[in-house]
């Protein structure tokens, strides 16, 4: 799709055209010119084309013969006077022939030009069939690490399901007050206990990455599926600045009363979830967003140092 | 004032650019002088048989008087001497004789047009390359106003034309491409204007009905015109075949007008041969962009028409003058292969972003350079300018017998070829 800015009234042809043109540039790589198909196709057949069928100096051997001298002059005595006299005769029938010749030789050369084009088309393509399976292959393996990485808890839904009963005004929802409802998967490893209690239903918030509510605590993430921080592989939460298994640093989100703290910060629009804040790959980002008055950003909750616990 | 339009055909079943324009010109100048219309009995420009009776008739209240065409094209006869003038040194003998093979050769016509030089103030001559405009401007050459509609081909480059528009009274040229063209090749430094033609527009175009009556209800890009090799329409059938194949929810593609060659039969590619007017402009008025792939065009009304109507049009750029046109207006993109087309036309569907700041343009364009009034205005002025003026010396005349038969002139290819191409900017 060409990504194209058309952000006025008036719109200048010549701008759009240029973006055009550097897209299908871009896209495409550089282009080759008539010429330098040309030329391409004069010098090396090989290159482009299985040499086993096809010969490249075709076209040269074919300029030689339809440029080689008649024959008359080779003869002599009657024969010659023979052919003198049939001349305008075979001169018609040669004319006739050099005609069919040189057709034949453009059709040849016009399949040479033609050939080397497809051979360049079949070289690009092989490079992006190459290109295309090795990405398919990396997104299989990444697949196949996220199945490891989270299971689902079939029995969270039909208790979400049932009919809450009636709470209190001022008593707090279940989920911290958040009305959207949560995802409902937690890490595959064996989790902490706060997330086992069936009632606490401690998730992250619907907002936010299921994978950033994961506990401090918690089990390490399979090799490659998280940033690497500046201290080794980081799993999917904060790290602290002794690694993964050290204490919590001032950006974690791990309370001093053991408690997790939620984090409210949602993605933003076109951010993906690895350049997520919340998926903990961005170091500067970890916890130490400040506000223009130099607080947390996430204020709302207090300081930004509490435990990697969930809410209960 | 008396006027007399001269034109190769005429008539309301009559298609063709120049003939339109020449139908157009004289209705429209009806209003402020008494017009006649002079033209041949011929219907078909190829062959130029006569078709049509000789005689006096009125169409839309024009008067028009057909004269017969004495001997048809002989189109292999046209084609060896068009080989010949166009691609060897050759003499000015070679070209009339080009001249009356090509046609329409009408005698007649040309001795009317003689005898009326002194009853008829102007004679507006359309088309420059036939040979009634030839013989019928060295006739009246103080009274000739020449409408060229030259297009970017080798005729233009041929020498017996170049004393005609040196000579003409004035020139009215359809864009600023076109005087470049004809003064690159002739020097003619005459009086002259760009003025073009308008279109009858409908004030209100029923695109729904439209997609009712044809039963169309995808999004589309139109064609309307020849579906000839000659305008382009192979490479547009190549293009858009690729384009619906990058873009399955693109739009399609319809056609307008009588065939002249295989349509390709594809899902997306919808023929619906020569239709009226009013179903024409619904059709316009329905379409998202008009595409015009023609390489030779020396205004291309519908390009008009489409920007009349606030649509954006999508032309070819090795057309010079729809090119420019397309620059000057900022009314429409422009291709040069595949990829350029396609990605043109995603840019100026209905759901893009620019197709209809692109169409506002160029109806704005079209209100300023080529509404009716403007045309009008422009005529007018220059009858009264010509009117004040003296006349200047007479037509260059052709060289004496030997002079003419000695192959001095080179190939009028190579003269087009000499000429400074591309878009004029402003």
């Amino acid at each position: 799709m060409p990504d194209l800015h058309v952000r006025s009234d008036s719109v200048d042809v010549e701008q759009i055209m240029k973006q055009i043109r550097t897209r299908i540039r871009e896209k495409r790589g550089s282009d080759y010119t008539e010429a330098e198909l040309q030329q391409l196709a004069s010098v090396k057949l090989e290159q482009f084309a299985d040499p086993s069928g096809l010969r490249s100096d075709l076209l040269e051997q074919f300029r030689q013969r339809s440029n080689e001298p008649s024959t008359y002059h080779r003869h002599r005595g009657p024969r010659r006077w023979l052919l003198m006299l049939l001349h305008p005769l075979l001169k018609r029938i040669q004319k006739q022939l050099m005609a069919d010749l040189n057709l034949y030789f453009e059709i040849i050369h016009n399949l040479v030009v033609e050939t080397t084009r497809l051979g360049i088309e079949t070289q690009n393509l092989k490079m992006k069939v190459e290109s295309l399976s090795s990405r398919l292959d990396f997104d299989e393996r990444r697949s196949r690490a996220l199945e490891g990485a989270v299971q689902y808890r079939p029995e969270a839904t039909p208790r979400q399901r049932q009919p809450e009963p009636p709470r209190q005004q001022n008593q707090p929802r279940p989920n911290g007050g958040n009305p959207r409802p949560h995802p409902q998967f937690i890490p595959h490893a064996p989790s902490p206990a706060p997330v086992a209690t069936p009632s606490a239903a401690p998730v992250a918030p619907a907002t936010a990455s299921p994978v950033a509510a994961t506990p401090q605590t918690g089990p390490a993430v399979p090799a490659g599926l998280g940033p690497v921080g500046p201290n080794g592989p980081a799993g999917p939460g904060p790290v602290g600045p002794n690694g993964p298994n050290g204490p919590a640093g001032p950006g974690s989100n791990v309370r001093p009363d053991g408690r997790r703290r939620r984090r409210r910060r949602r993605r933003r629009p076109g951010q993906t979830l690895a350049e997520s804040p919340l998926a903990g790959g961005n170091q500067a980002t970890q916890g130490t967003a400040l506000t223009s008055n130099g607080q947390d950003s996430d204020d709302a909750d207090g300081p930004d140092d509490d435990g990697g616990a969930p809410d209960q | 004032m008396k006027l007399a339009v001269v034109v190769q055909r005429y008539g309301l079943d009559v298609n063709g650019g120049a003939e339109l324009l020449a139908r157009y010109l004289a209705e429209r100048l009806a209003r402020y002088a008494d017009v006649q219309v002079l033209t041949t009995c011929a219907k078909d420009y190829i062959t130029w048989r006569n078709e049509m009776p000789a005689g006096e008739e009125r169409v839309n209240g024009i008067s028009v008087r057909r004269f017969p065409v004495a001997r048809p094209r002989d189109t292999r006869d046209f084609g060896r001497r068009s080989e010949w003038v166009f691609g060897h040194t050759h003499s000015v003998t070679d070209e009339l004789r080009w001249l009356r093979s090509e046609g329409p050769y009408s005698p007649a016509l040309v001795r009317e047009i003689g005898r009326l030089k002194d009853t008829v103030d102007f004679f507006i001559f359309v088309s420059f390359r036939y040979f009634h405009a030839f013989h019928g401007a060295r006739a009246v050459p103080q009274k000739a106003v020449l409408v060229p509609t030259a297009e970017r081909d080798p005729a233009v480059g041929l020498g017996i034309f170049a004393p005609v528009f040196r000579g003409a009274r004035a020139i009215m040229y359809n864009t600023p491409e076109e005087r470049a063209l004809v003064e690159g090749a002739t020097r003619s430094r005459g009086p002259s204007a760009i003025v073009g033609i308008s279109s009858d527009i409908p004030a209100r175009p029923d695109p729904g009905r439209f997609r009712r009556k044809f039963n169309v209800h995808r999004p589309f890009a139109i064609y309307i015109g020849r579906v000839d090799p000659n305008k382009g329409c192979l490479d547009l059938f190549d293009y858009f075949t690729r384009y619906a194949a990058a873009y399955p929810k693109g739009l399609d593609l319809i056609l307008i007008g009588s065939s002249q060659l295989e349509i390709p039969a594809h899902p997306r590619i919808r023929h619906l041969g020569f239709l009226p007017d009013e179903d024409k402009f619904d059709a316009l008025a329905a379409a998202d962009v008009l595409v015009m792939p023609s390489p030779y065009e020396s205004l291309s009304m519908v390009v008009l028409e489409a920007w009349a109507l606030g649509k954006p049009v999508l032309v070819n750029e090795r057309c010079d003058v729809l090119h420019g046109q397309c620059r000057r207006s900022r009314g429409g993109l422009f291709y040069a292969n595949a990829d350029e087309f396609a990605q043109a036309l995603y840019m100026l569907d209905g759901t893009g972003p620019a197709g209809v700041i692109l169409g506002r343009q160029g109806r704005e364009y079209f209100n300023q350079h080529y509404a009716w009034p403007v045309i009008e205005r422009k005529y007018r002025d220059m009858f009264d300018r010509l009117t004040r003026e003296p006349a200047p010396a007479a037509m260059e005349p052709l060289p004496g017998f030997l002079a003419r038969r000695r192959a001095t002139l080179p190939p009028a290819q190579s003269v087009l070829d000499g000429i400074p191409s591309g878009p004029v900017a402003r």
